[in-house]
């Protein structure tokens, strides 16, 4: 189960609305590889993972994920509050408004609503925690993006620094627990069969 | 920290070379912990958005540390760390919200604070 804090992970005050800026910015709330994915990712692969370390690794980071998909909602949501109708138009946020106001939700910057497409559980660790590995990447390409795009405001990029930092480091731990476990694959194994005789299967 | 800490330094650099550092300088530093490890809370009074910044840096330590003890279950230095901020968060937090308000539904009140506090994406609140 999980508990809610009442607090985000990392300060975010955006003084300047700027819509345009939301447009692009939400793509890690509900984008391929956004922070909803993420999570979602982590937490559904976590069931079937072989040692104790990889079910940690995933459990952990798929809940801070959860705790991202706060801070990006967090900047759509400062970045559009007390907008005009005109600024939305002019921002290229007309059909999102259409359609959803200004509340925020889960689509990726081209408008593509979010689908569980974006993430794989493919009952095999191996595969998965590779998957994870380049979700990490393809994140943190990602932020690096919306940084090109949000030089104007330091407000928005310092909090997209910390993020883009933080995919660094799941990477990490993600490389560790994968090795773990094709570790283990390629220990030999030993059969026992009496007290003064082992047989070893190459 | 441990390993992390060089990866949060290059990350700084060479984000430091994609963006001009008058605009976008990080007011979040990763170890504010030294100005923890003396916390002087009693000695000096400090404002609820100071005190809410170190309980955010603290659990980000500790978030930091599990993360990095699932693959590291064995390292003393780490685990001593975690044992030690987490207790420190602990601490915080119970004190933070004695002063200010619940930060979780888990914090009993005499009277039910938690809607009357605001939430943190709510501008100006973090």
């Amino acid at each position: 189960m999980w508990t809610y804090n009442k607090v985000l992970q990392y300060p975010i005050n955006i003084k300047c609305p700027n819509p345009a800026l939301a447009k692009f910015i939400i793509s890690q709330y509900g984008g391929p590889d956004g922070e909803l994915a993420a999570s979602l990712r982590y937490l559904s692969q976590r069931f079937g993972m072989p040692d104790q370390n990889a079910k940690a690794v995933l459990n952990d980071i798929g809940t801070e994920e959860l705790a991202h998909l706060e801070m990006v909602g967090t900047i759509v949501h400062q970045l559009t509050k007390g907008v005009t109708i005109d600024e939305i138009k002019k921002a290229g946020l007309g059909a999102y408004y259409t359609d959803h106001g200004v509340d925020v939700f889960p689509v990726s910057a081209s408008g593509v609503p979010w689908t569980a497409a974006y993430i794989a559980a493919k009952g095999d660790p191996i595969a998965n925690l590779q998957e994870d590995l380049a979700a990490e990447q393809k994140a943190r390409a990602t932020y690096e993006k919306l940084i090109d795009l949000c030089k104007d405001d330091p407000d928005v990029i310092d909090p997209l620094r910390f993020l883009r930092q933080r995919e660094i480091v799941h990477f990490q731990r993600f490389g560790e627990a994968l090795r773990g476990i094709q570790d283990k694959l390629a220990e030999k194994k030993f059969y026992t069969t009496n007290a003064n005789k082992e047989i070893c299967e190459d | 920290m441990l390993d992390n800490e060089e990866e949060l330094r290059n990350c700084d650099e060479c984000c430091e070379k994609k963006c001009p550092p008058k605009v976008a300088t990080c007011s979040y530093k990763f170890s504010p912990i030294q100005d923890i490890e003396d916390d002087t809370c009693e000695e000096k009074k400090e404002t609820k958005a100071e005190m809410l910044q170190k309980i955010r840096c603290l659990d980000f330590a500790v978030v930091e540390l599990a993360e990095y003890l699932d693959t590291h279950n064995d390292d003393k230095k780490a685990l001593k760390l975690h044992k030690e901020y987490s207790s420190k968060l602990h601490d915080l937090k119970e004190k933070y919200q004695k002063m200010f308000g619940p930060l979780s539904i888990y914090f009993p009140c005499n009277k039910w604070r938690w809607i009357e506090e605001p939430w943190p994406w709510e501008r100006g609140n973090n």
